[in-house]
């Protein structure tokens, strides 16, 4: 994914962990990491429940118009990954 | 039944569309609502998305669909609801002393309530006791039980950093007056994740007969608090302390944090820790729920006795 997607969905992922954390913001490092790619950002390293992924991706929805369901986040390993589908999607 | 699902539905297309309304709905649907909610389905009434969400729900409880608990919500404020069954009429008493009663002047004089066991049950943060709402009162008969539901402040912690004693004292007089208003004698606290230490909190404040605790957090701030409503307690059996309540705290045996927030809370409150083996996981009735093991056990562990040993093979940790 180019480096200007990559940073136009930063504030969406970030608002999506937000979400997923019951509107608590990730902290600081894990912010910067997201706005770098996400690239080493493993799924499972967010310890999410299947109720936070939910979260997380209505927040996408919400935020983007991209269906990403937790069927799809299966198939997914990688924050980065995350962020690729969502461009992927039509009309973004 | 007051769910009118169809209408919440209505204009939904995207799985996670959906996904929002069921949780939304989880967090306060009772069983008789769930019950009413199949029955739709049985009549074809519903979209396939809810038809998948139903069998999910169904699986998990076998007795829900065909005799729900018939609790009724009632909501008391944002952060509050009760759910009780509606009160049965009283039978009307004959007895061939009757009349020999009425001779003599005396007057009967009834109880002014018939409170049944309340249970205080704390949300984690996701406004839930781990699992879907259903789930926790089918597990807890409805003539056995009243349940009030209590959540933390909207879009924050219980306690909100700054103001934790304005908060805490906020939250036991919501508590307290329900309480006080139904004159209720027997109570019973549970708290979930960030729902324990709020439950701890009720539980040394009133006169609360049982606390337990799932995965129960307690973060350091909150320490001096909890001190300061434990300080002034009977200190007995090897400096533990001791209170008329009973306390459990449960934990996933391979849940370090949970371990250590269990311990914390054991600290303040005495009582016993127990560690669930084989379990990771910080949602421990979710996972009990999954496990088949949660609707067996769930009603006697909250007024039965605390051995768990068989059903849950939970073992005693010694501090």
């Amino acid at each position: 994914m180019d480096p200007v997607s990559q940073q136009l969905l930063s504030p969406v992922l970030i608002e999506a962990i937000t979400a997923a954390k019951a509107n608590f913001p990730p902290d600081d490092p894990l912010i910067a990491a997201i706005q770098q790619g996400g690239r080493d950002i493993k799924l499972t390293d967010l310890n999410f429940d299947s109720l936070a992924w939910m979260e997380f991706c209505i927040s996408v929805e919400l935020a983007t118009g991209a269906e990403l369901t937790p069927e799809h986040l299966e198939h997914l390993e990688t924050l980065s990954d995350v962020s690729t589908w969502i461009a992927a999607w039509p009309g973004q | 039944m007051t769910l009118d699902y169809l209408s919440a539905a209505a204009g939904l297309k995207t799985q996670n569309q959906f996904n929002r309304l069921h949780i939304d709905l989880e967090r306060i649907m009772t069983p008789l609502e769930f019950s009413g909610l199949v029955a739709q389905a049985w009549a074809g009434e519903l979209p396939l998305k809810t038809l998948k969400w139903l069998q999910k729900l169904r699986r998990l409880s076998p007795t829900m669909e065909g005799a729900p608990q018939p609790y009724v919500a009632t909501e008391i404020c944002k952060r509050m609801t009760w759910y009780r069954a509606p009160s049965r009429k009283w039978k009307s008493v004959t007895t061939p002393l009757l009349p020999l009663i009425r001779a003599i002047g005396y007057r009967f004089s009834l109880p002014s309530t018939n409170q049944k066991p309340v249970l205080v049950a704390f949300c984690g943060m996701a406004d839930r006791v781990g699992l879907p709402l259903p789930f926790l009162l089918q597990a807890l008969p409805a003539d056995e039980w009243d349940v009030i539901k209590v959540t933390r402040i909207p879009g924050c912690h219980y306690l909100r950093p700054g103001s934790e004693a304005a908060d805490l004292d906020e939250l036991l007089t919501l508590v307290g007056t329900e309480l006080s208003r139904v004159a209720a004698t027997d109570v019973t606290c549970a708290g979930v994740s960030a729902g324990g230490a709020p439950a701890v909190f009720a539980a040394l404040h009133f006169d609360i007969r049982r606390c337990v605790t799932f995965g129960g957090g307690l973060s350091d701030d909150l320490m001096p608090l909890l001190t300061e409503l434990t300080a002034n307690q009977p200190t007995v059996n090897n400096n533990r302390k001791s209170f008329g309540t009973e306390f459990l705290h449960l934990h996933g045996a391979s849940n370090k944090l949970d371990q250590k927030h269990a311990h914390r809370l054991l600290s303040l409150s005495g009582g016993r820790v127990l560690a669930l083996p084989d379990m990771e996981n910080h949602n421990i009735p979710y996972t009990l729920l999954r496990q088949g093991r949660f609707n067996a056990k769930f009603n006697s562990l909250l007024h039965g006795d605390l051995s768990l040993g068989d059903e849950w093979q939970a073992a005693d940790v010694q501090t």
